[in-house]
């Protein structure tokens, strides 16, 4: 004889078991020990490092008055940090760009060659080129000297490059490497019968990179400006070993300047929390974009 | 529509030859395939004509203007891959817009073409729809128009069915030589399917091993096979081997022994007594009879064989059928079933018998 349970329902799917307290659970306790160590090392920190921003030593209250003197002091700067972090975006996203195509298309012992050392300055940190640019671009640097071997530059009044021309230099030396390698694995996914179709149809070389490789791989030249901005705002070593406390100078060098001189948390958390303003626009665009691709693809 | 002739190619990958030799002439208006198995050269071949590939020597010329050294967006020349190569970021408007773009159509004339195009392929109104939102029979028309909106003076098609299901692939054939000789566009179709060759082509060519092997309508391709390769890879054939015994004295016929003695007459034409030779038969040309022909029909040859084996096709049953040393294939229709073990009598009428220089 059988009995239905009060509450219970009186058929079940076939195959379907109900799910124990402990089923339901376990997922989410498997997950905390991860989203415990995401909110304590980096939600925590981010959240307070905001909140603090609004805060002024000795004042209880919440306030702006970090802001107002962020926008009286740091304003050139903060473009500086904008400007400079698009410049060399772009310029190595161009490179990047050309160098892909040119290991995608080309062939042979230089390709090659060129293909396996490219990566190198993947691998050098950020205080290394800061300290080699340092050495290359100062006034009587190896850049200078060698234009000047060929008369482009006279050593007497040596053109100052430690300024925002060779921060730009640094960072383009360093992220194009990186950009390079995300693009050309971008590049390496479309299959040669896309190229060969634009070919045949009588596309040159500039319309097959602009109109077939480039919209193709979009994503991965997205996630490339992406991350290469980002991190381009957020360096402090290179800009701090090249131009130091000149004016203009970028973000990070002025939160370090802030902390160490000053002791003044307030306003190094009201720039840190421009500076998360300043790439947040970029992950917004990115994540809309990987929607809308999801979508895409669908 | 200018012809296409290739002249003495070569073409290697390293040590691998890839094509060897190869003299081809592609007639004006003319679909020609070119046929072989994986790795026999084919799409190398096409890949030359279309020049995405530079030939290590010979010469290729459309009509009377050589191309060998033009490079493939001066040579006019409308390229279908196997994989449609559709470009996923645009629409088909803007898949079909694209040569014609590059050749500077001005606007209102590329539009039109393109609706000429995309009717001739009965795909209207899908203009503005993505790749992915087309079936794989869709793309492959697409490609197909997207080759022939900068009317080309040469299509070239590499496999273009390769990817579609059977009953799709049947249909698309019709429809492919339907449009090749309305437009009159002369056409390299490459392919490793023989059905489709057959349908398709006004000549086949058959590659093995970077060779040509041999060029004729299909018909002549199918009946008079140059060799045991082309008899083997078209079709299916059992093959018998032998030496000519005696010519008779018209010279029509001719009596070929095998070293178990079975004697078979096949068609003489140009045989002599005492010559090694490869009979080729065809399963379809071999009558199966369950008891002995009376009276037997003169001049037909008859054995007796036992059923070794049958497969269910479908539509017929292929049966492998010992007579003496050698399996010939024959095939009944469904309704006609033969246990193995069985014996049968086996007819073929001499003209059906292809010999084949051993």
């Amino acid at each position: 004889m059988s009995s239905v349970a009060v509450g219970e329902p009186a058929e079940r799917a076939p195959g379907r078991k109900r799910r124990g307290g402990r089923e339901v659970f376990l997922p989410f306790l498997l997950l905390l020990p991860a989203v415990g160590l995401m909110l304590a090392l980096y939600a925590y920190p981010f959240i307070s490092s905001i909140y603090r921003s609004f805060l002024v030593k000795g004042q209880g209250a919440l306030t702006l008055s970090n802001y107002v003197k962020v926008s009286e002091l740091y304003l050139r700067d903060i473009f500086f940090s904008l400007e400079i972090a698009f410049l060399s975006t772009a310029v190595a996203a161009v490179l990047s760009i050309l160098m892909a195509t040119y290991l995608r298309l080309g062939s042979g012992r230089v390709v090659r060659l060129i293909g396996s050392v490219y990566r190198l300055p993947i691998f050098i940190p950020f205080v290394v080129v800061a300290q080699m640019m340092t050495t290359f671009l100062a006034p009587h640097g190896l850049l200078n000297v060698s234009l000047a071997q060929i008369g482009l530059v006279n050593l007497d009044t040596p053109p100052d490059l430690l300024n925002w021309k060779g921060l730009t230099f640094a960072f383009v030396w360093k992220q194009w490497a990186f950009m390079t390698l995300i693009v050309l694995s971008g590049f390496e996914m479309i299959d040669n019968t896309y190229i060969e179709a634009a070919r045949s149809f009588g596309a040159k070389l500039h319309q097959v990179i602009l109109r077939i490789l480039v919209p193709m791989s979009r994503a991965s030249l997205s996630v490339a400006l992406i991350l290469a901005f980002t991190s381009t705002v957020g360096t402090f070593t290179l800009p701090y070993m090249l131009i130091g406390g000149k004016t203009p100078t970028t973000l990070t060098v002025d939160i370090a300047h802030r902390v160490t001189y000053f002791g003044d948390y307030g306003v190094a958390n009201a720039l840190g929390t421009i500076a998360y303003i300043l790439v947040v626009f970029t992950a917004v665009y990115y994540l809309r974009y990987t929607v809308r691709r999801e979508v895409y693809e669908q | 529509m200018p012809s296409l002739s290739l002249r003495n190619l070569n073409k290697r990958f390293g040590k691998a030859v890839a094509v060897e030799n190869l003299d081809l002439e592609i007639h004006d208006g003319e679909i020609m395939t070119m046929l072989g198995p994986s790795g026999c050269g084919k799409t190398t071949t096409l890949r030359c004509i279309a020049g995405l590939l530079r030939p290590d020597s010979g010469e290729i010329y459309l009509g009377d203007k050589r191309i060998t050294d033009t490079s493939p967006e001066k040579r006019g020349v409308g390229l279908v891959f196997q994989n449609y190569a559709l470009w996923p970021h645009m629409t088909v408007h803007q898949n079909l817009a694209f040569g014609l773009q590059l050749r500077k159509v001005p606007k209102e004339k590329a539009a039109r073409r393109i609706d000429e195009a995309l009717a001739m392929v009965r795909l209207s109104g899908f203009e503005e729809r993505y790749p992915r939102q087309l079936s794989g029979g869709q793309q492959q028309r697409v490609a197909l128009a997207r080759a022939l909106v900068i009317e080309p003076s040469l299509l070239l098609l590499d496999e273009p069915l390769s990817n579609l299901d059977a009953q799709l692939r049947e249909e698309m054939r019709f429809e492919i030589r339907e449009l090749q000789k309305k437009l009159g566009i002369t056409s390299v179709y490459v392919t490793h399917d023989q059905a489709e060759a057959l349908v398709l082509s006004d000549r086949i060519a058959i590659l093995h091993e970077g060779r040509l092997v041999q060029v004729g309508t299909p018909e002549e391709i199918y009946n008079q096979p140059g060799n045991r390769f082309v008899a083997g890879f078209i079709g299916l054939t059992s093959f018998v081997e032998g030496r000519v015994a005696s010519v008779d004295d018209a010279g029509a016929y001719a009596t070929v022994r095998t070293e178990d003695n079975l004697e078979i007459q096949a068609a003489a034409s140009g045989l002599q007594p005492g010559q090694k030779v490869t009979l080729a038969i065809r399963p379809e040309h071999i009558e199966i009879g369950e008891q002995e022909p009376v009276p037997s029909v003169a001049g037909t040859n008859l054995f007796q064989g036992q059923v070794l084996r049958g497969a269910y096709l479908g539509d017929i049953i292929d049966y492998r059928i010992g007579v003496g040393n050698w399996v010939l294939r024959a095939n009944t229709p469904t309704d006609r079933m033969l246990q193995p073990g069985q014996q049968v009598w086996l007819s073929f009428a001499p003209d059906r018998v292809t010999w084949i220089p051993a």
